[in-house]
């Protein structure tokens, strides 16, 4: 029988971090993996839908060409070549992830993988021939998918997998979700010439990001022609002569129909926890039907771990990674915990949206006495040149010491922004620490300096207070 | 600041009605100081269309920039050159000679929304 330090289930982003670093700490790791290696996050997920956006940014760049004096004529999409660079995309990173794990040492199994005991596992490869492995360790990182929702015709829905996969753009659709993925995909689909229609349960876009932030997001997204409508119930999809479907909800009481080409799901999720022998296990799951950890990615059964999506928690690959290297760690004997205090988030809207840390919102719920700055991308050089002068940098700290507790970005380039955010909510860095790094001029990085320095009232490139 | 003899939106621009179903537009008094020096105004070509509170064009200031909401739905007559040399213009005499285009629209009870004067200026806090 086969040994393992370490056996790690799924090779999506917490699998195979957690298996290159199991293999770079000395272990001996199988990872396995019943379809693509890269998981939701490359072949279904940001990776596929930054390529769209891509294709957004670049549509925009050439209608603004004439700005600069470019003419950028035949600005049409053909949506197949689109589609063959998404793939050639993809492709070029799950190769890469191939690579990864081979030269770190990791065998690489495709099949589905099944305990027997908690330390005993079975593989099966898709010719459906067995192998028993003995693992010190297993990290159970299989993902999440979407979820069908329960209502008449919620199987007619795409869900974030298949809109990635058409062949065609949609002349119209319907998004269930104003979340950072359901926003995300309207905005890009809009750009890309869809007529979206988003339909939000709760009465805000962009739950739980800074409310500042999020209105400034939707008074620039005016002009991108999303139709939004918050407070909206969805209760059955219907198929319809015209347009190929038909949604039926509520809209505060009072019912509404959209009619569009496609109805996408983006919001409900579910973990792929079925096949591994969980129950017979005893694997304690959470609130969210995930299956529940601690801090150092164990589970309930001593020598399993979970990483990722299959947690149900902090559905980002960012987290995912971290939680992967953390559980993989702890498999190896080290001490390690996951820290979800700097957990960025962002969207590929447009303008784009992307923070980290604590809201002002949560930071006063958490009883901080708080002081906020912004510095709007409109005084900053950098975003003048680019003639993209919307949205500001958010910064919020804790009064006594100025420590930074959040940082949130509306504009351009937001996701690329918020690192060195990251990095100082995560070193517990002061507004004084940030503006006493110097920032390349002229760079929109030098926005988040005036910012910072804005907390004592000493931003550089802003008007004084009268 | 605010003409009684021109009519008001809430983002900032005026018209001011030289027959019955077409207008000047412009931004008003309190739109330029919050702007402070305007360097660029992007205007429609004329034959354009407008639609009622939606971007016309783009003005950009040393401090901001801010899409122009057409006050009616119509057509674009005439747009005014000038500030293509002088965007200075809408800070000088933001009601004059820095008007921005000329439109002809179709139905004259769009102006039922737009408001008077001192809508607007209770509208801008005083």
């Amino acid at each position: 029988m086969e040994e393992r330090d370490v056996l790690v289930i799924g090779a999506g982003p917490a699998g195979y971090a957690a298996a290159i670093r199991a293999a770079q700490l000395g272990g001996k790791v199988t990872i396995v993996e019943k379809e693509a290696l890269g998981g939701t996050c490359l072949n279904h997920g940001c990776i596929p839908t930054r390529v769209f956006a891509r294709a957004a940014e670049l549509l925009e760049t050439g209608s603004r060409g004439k700005d600069y004096g470019i003419a950028f004529r035949d600005q049409t999409i053909e949506f197949s070549k689109l589609i063959a660079r998404k793939d050639i995309v993809v492709k070029t990173l799950v190769a890469g992830v191939r690579m990864l794990l081979g030269e770190n040492g990791v065998e690489a199994v495709e099949g589905r993988a099944a305990f027997n005991s908690p330390r005993e596992l079975s593989i099966t490869a898709p010719d459906g021939v067995r192998k028993i492995i003995l693992a010190r360790n297993t990290v159970i990182a299989p993902g999440a998918r979407c979820r069908a929702l329960s209502i008449s015709g919620g199987d007619m829905m795409l869900d974030t997998t298949a809109i990635l996969q058409l062949k065609e753009i949609p002349r119209s659709m319907v998004i269930l979700g104003a979340g950072c993925i359901g926003m995300s995909l309207a905005s890009v689909f809009s750009r890309l010439g869809a007529a979206v229609t988003v339909l939000e349960e709760s009465n805000s876009m962009l739950n739980g990001i800074d409310g500042e932030v999020v209105s400034q997001y939707q008074k620039e997204a005016k002009k991108n022609k999303i139709a939004y409508f918050p407070e909206c119930r969805i209760q059955a999809v219907e198929h319809d002569s015209n347009d190929g479907m038909r949604v039926l909800a509520s809209l505060k009481g009072e019912e509404l129909t959209v009619n569009a080409q496609c109805v996408v799901n983006a919001e409900e999720r579910e973990p792929n926890i079925e096949g591994l022998g969980l129950a017979d296990l005893g694997i304690r799951l959470n609130e969210k039907k995930g299956i529940a950890v601690d801090k150092a990615m164990r589970t309930n059964i001593a020598g399993v771990f979970a990483a990722g999506d299959v947690t149900m928690e902090h559905m980002w690959t960012h987290a995912a990674y971290m939680e992967g290297v953390v559980a993989a760690e702890n498999a190896m004997g080290k001490e390690s915990h996951a820290d979800y205090s700097a957990m960025p988030y962002w969207t590929c809207t447009l303008p784009s949206v992307a923070g980290v840390g604590l809201t002002e919102e949560k930071a006063v719920e958490m009883g901080y006495d708080v002081k906020s700055s912004r510095f709007s991308f409109a005084g900053n050089g950098m975003a003048v040149v680019l003639g993209q002068r919307t949205g500001m940098v958010k910064l919020i700290t804790e009064r006594k010491y100025g420590r930074v507790l959040g940082v949130h970005i509306v504009g351009a380039q937001a996701a690329e922004l918020i690192a060195e955010a990251a990095m100082a909510v995560k070193s517990e860095l002061a507004a004084e620490d940030i503006g006493a790094v110097l920032h390349p001029h002229p760079s929109l990085s030098e926005a988040f300096w005036e910012a910072a320095r804005g907390i004592d009232g000493n931003a550089i490139h802003l008007l004084p207070d009268k | 600041m605010y003409p009684d003899n021109l009519k008001y939106n809430v983002e900032h621009t005026w018209l001011r009605l030289e027959a019955p179903t077409k207008g000047r537009v412009g931004i008003t008094v309190y739109a330029q100081e919050r702007l402070k020096e305007v360097v660029f105004v992007e205007l429609p070509d004329v034959g354009a269309e407008t639609v009622q509170m939606q971007p016309f064009g783009v003005i950009e200031s040393v401090k901001a920039t801010n899409d122009l909401y057409s006050p009616v739905s119509g057509t674009v007559m005439e747009v005014n050159e000038r500030l293509k040399d002088d965007p200075g213009l809408v800070n000088r005499d933001p009601y004059g000679e820095g008007w921005m285009v000329m439109i002809e629209f179709g139905n004259a009870e769009e102006l039922d929304a737009l408001i008077s004067a001192e809508a607007y200026r209770l509208a801008v806090g005083g």
